[in-house]
């Protein structure tokens, strides 16, 4: 920090945009409950290309992924009905768990970011 | 408003502006809130050897932005801070310094205004007049005040860690030859992990190497509260100089806001001076607070 001078310009973070983003779920998952109140969703994999034998019959292929969601996880994933963004999701969960707003929003980014990556949800984005 | 206490320097923001960026060096550093959107306001403070001259630097900080292409810029001040206002692509920013000699702190803030709001010098001001650097009291303690935590630590300990994520704030404190160690923790959600008594949590928290040598359980103002107290086992070189490790403990859970409160201590005990330990505190809400 320049210590005679005002900082220069923070920088301006602007979330407005991703908290505008719509989570919407997989269509072609399949979802089951286990006893220890856990979703379980089920999602197609794409066989990869490099998959013919001989390493088919050494490198093994799942034809499917599962992916656990505990209770918090859950009520997660059964609030992205596509309708609500991630804004309003934030603020269900905040209050659900007398949260701060970054605190959720934290938790509830990080976790859309992991079902993303694991191709059970999708996030929408508005065109403007 | 909303009470923010960090490195002695106390200020009252909007509830709804958060801290989400921090530094943790009392010599120099930076603090910036957000509201749920983008980042409102930034302190920046750092330690100088006396009062600068604001009015050039306020003339050559002008002088500075101009060339930066920054618009409709004017000087402005509320004593006793002096600062500037200009436009960065249209979107208004205030800027403020102030020597608070009490410390000898150089302290900056930055109002970030949205592109559709414009700058509130009365809100403004409101803020600036919050702004306060407490001279050093009789008991030598610093009050902290983030994440919800609220600590009151000797005043010469220093922050060495700060660990924020969701539903969980935890701080730690340190004398400088870290003889004395301090921890405040506060866990949110606590019916989604808390699966065992709370004595048994604090018990599983004890550092290894310590024998616990009392266990206590109170009540005060609806606050259930678990202390623990513990020994180190085998003594090495450093007890027998500095006196006797000890651990101190307690938790609750607090019925107002739902959430485990921690607060710990690690520090050499003088055989001579049992006591001498200076006071550390912890509060959840404005009914309770507990200190060893």
């Amino acid at each position: 920090m320049d210590k005679s001078h005002p900082k220069n310009t923070p920088q301006r973070q602007n979330w407005r945009s991703m908290l505008k983003a719509r989570p919407v779920r997989n269509t072609a998952a399949t979802t089951r409950e286990n006893d220890e109140n856990q979703l379980c969703v089920v999602v197609k994999t794409q066989k990869p290309r490099y998959m013919f034998p001989p390493i088919s019959w050494f490198v093994p292929y799942n034809p499917q992924r599962e992916v656990i969601l505990d209770s918090v996880g859950k009520q997660l994933w059964l609030w992205c009905d596509g309708q609500r963004d991630v804004e309003e999701i934030i603020d269900l969960f905040k209050d659900k768990y007398q949260l701060s707003f970054h605190e959720a929003k934290t938790g509830v980014t990080d976790y859309f970011k992991k079902l993303v990556q694991r191709g059970v949800l999708a996030v929408v984005m508005d065109k403007d | 408003m909303e009470f923010w206490a960090w490195n002695g320097i106390h200020l009252d923001l909007p509830d709804d502006w958060e801290l989400i960026q921090f530094s943790k060096d009392p010599r120099s550093g930076r603090c910036a809130f957000a509201d749920r959107y983008q980042l409102r306001f930034e302190l920046d403070w750092a330690v100088v050897d006396g009062p600068p001259d604001f009015a050039r630097m306020v003339s050559d900080y002008k002088a500075k932005l101009e060339a930066e292409e920054v618009t409709d810029l004017r000087s402005v001040q509320h004593a006793p801070w002096y600062g500037v206002f200009g436009r960065e692509n249209k979107l208004p920013i205030s800027r403020y310094g102030a020597f608070f000699p009490v410390r000898s702190l150089l302290l900056e803030i930055v109002f970030l205004w949205p592109e559709e709001q414009k700058a509130n010098n009365a809100f403004e001001g409101r803020v600036m007049d919050g702004v306060r650097v407490p001279a050093q009291n009789d008991d030598a303690l610093r009050q902290w005040h983030a994440f919800g935590i609220d600590a009151t630590v000797p005043d010469n300990h220093e922050l060495v860690e700060c660990n924020v994520h969701t539903a969980y704030a935890e701080m730690l404190f340190a004398d400088q030859k870290e003889r004395t160690q301090e921890t405040f923790l506060r866990r949110g959600m606590v019916s989604e992990w808390l699966d065992q008594p709370l004595q048994d949590w604090l018990e599983s928290k004890l550092p290894q190497g310590y024998t616990v040598i009392s266990r206590r359980q109170s009540t005060h103002a609806s606050h259930e509260c678990w202390q623990l107290e513990a020994r180190i086992t085998r003594p090495v070189l450093k007890d027998w100089l500095w006196g006797t490790r000890h651990y101190q403990a307690c938790a609750w859970v607090c019925p107002k806001d739902k959430r485990l409160h921690m607060f710990s201590r690690i520090a050499h005990q003088p055989k001579n001076a049992p006591n001498a330990l200076p006071d550390i505190r912890m509060a959840c809400c404005p009914d309770h607070q507990r200190g060893f």
